[in-house]
């Protein structure tokens, strides 16, 4: 796991290695979220696409693109100012709703409005719906450990 | 990040640096929130409807306005600021939130096992009278 050096400044991030394991021989490009695998290696190490199974298992998001059967760096605390997520026709998404990752996509979407007790990914900034939902790059702030 | 390096008798806490732009101080075992005006990572402010799942952690020492300071993101404190009400006691083990507008964390639900970012670890009766006093109670932390 790699801590960040104080400088307080910086947004304190938090990362961790990762091995690609991602069906289809997937590249996880940079901004994706990714889970932890439940396929045939379960290791802590291997991660893979989001699935229904794996919504909870999710271990943070790409922060450069990870060739598949690769290893590559995942940030899992803190605030970042790129990940995938999307939009939608009917529900915007607010500066501190909850996103969650999707079945068999990758990026992040809408789920609730925060809580205060729940929630791995904030939304840091607003996301108006549209026609033609399709995912960008959105800050976002990371709970993930 | 600050890990405290291996104690077997303490209780094991992280902490992290923040940036207040809260336009108050601060005070230590205040909750803070990470800032979505201009959302850069570092900057905290008053927990708001809005900003409630973006908790940071409990603020160690008082953190003057525009200045740095440290927050407890991980671990056992013995002192946040919790706020009781007149219907609900918590209960030890309960899951606290912030609240809207107020530098406290209130009852939020019965543990259930697979959420919650701050625990109480102490109980704290019913009041006659609604948001009574805000008071320094033991809590569990995990914002991380």
């Amino acid at each position: 796991m790699l801590f960040q050096r104080i400088q307080r400044s910086d947004p304190e991030v938090i990362y961790q290695i990762v091995y690609n394991l991602a069906a289809s021989s997937a590249v996880i490009t940079a901004g994706y979220p990714c889970v932890w695998s439940i396929a045939s290696t379960v290791d802590g190490l291997a991660v893979a696409k989001p699935a229904s199974a794996t919504l909870s298992l999710i271990v943070g998001i790409a922060v450069q693109d990870i060739a598949n059967s690769a290893y590559g760096k995942i940030q899992c605390y803190g605030y970042r100012a790129s990940a995938f997520v999307t939009n939608a026709t009917d529900q915007a998404i607010a500066a501190g709703d909850v996103l969650v990752p999707v079945n068999a996509q990758w990026y992040m979407t809408y789920s609730a409005a925060g809580d205060g007790m729940a929630g791995f990914i904030m939304s840091a900034e607003a996301v108006a719906t549209d026609s033609a939902p399709a995912a960008a790059n959105h800050k976002v702030f990371i709970r993930c450990l | 990040m600050l890990f405290q390096r291996i104690n077997r008798t303490d209780a094991e806490t992280v902490f992290t640096i923040v940036y207040n732009i809260s336009a108050a101080t601060v005070t230590a075992g205040y909750p803070v929130v990470w800032d979505i005006t201009s959302p850069d990572g570092v900057s905290v402010s008053k927990p708001a409807t809005a900003t409630l799942s973006c908790l940071v952690g409990i603020a160690t020492s008082d953190i003057a306005n525009s200045a740095y300071g440290k927050v407890q993101v991980y671990g056992y404190k013995a002192s946040a600021y919790v706020t009781n009400n007149v219907t609900t006691a918590i209960a030890a083990g309960n899951i606290l939130i912030p609240v809207d507008a107020a530098w406290t964390l209130a009852y939020g639900a019965a543990s259930d096992g697979k959420s919650g970012l701050v625990y109480a670890a102490e109980s704290f009766a019913t009041a006659t009278t609604t948001l009574l006093a805000a008071a320094n109670k033991k809590v569990f932390i995990r914002c991380l």
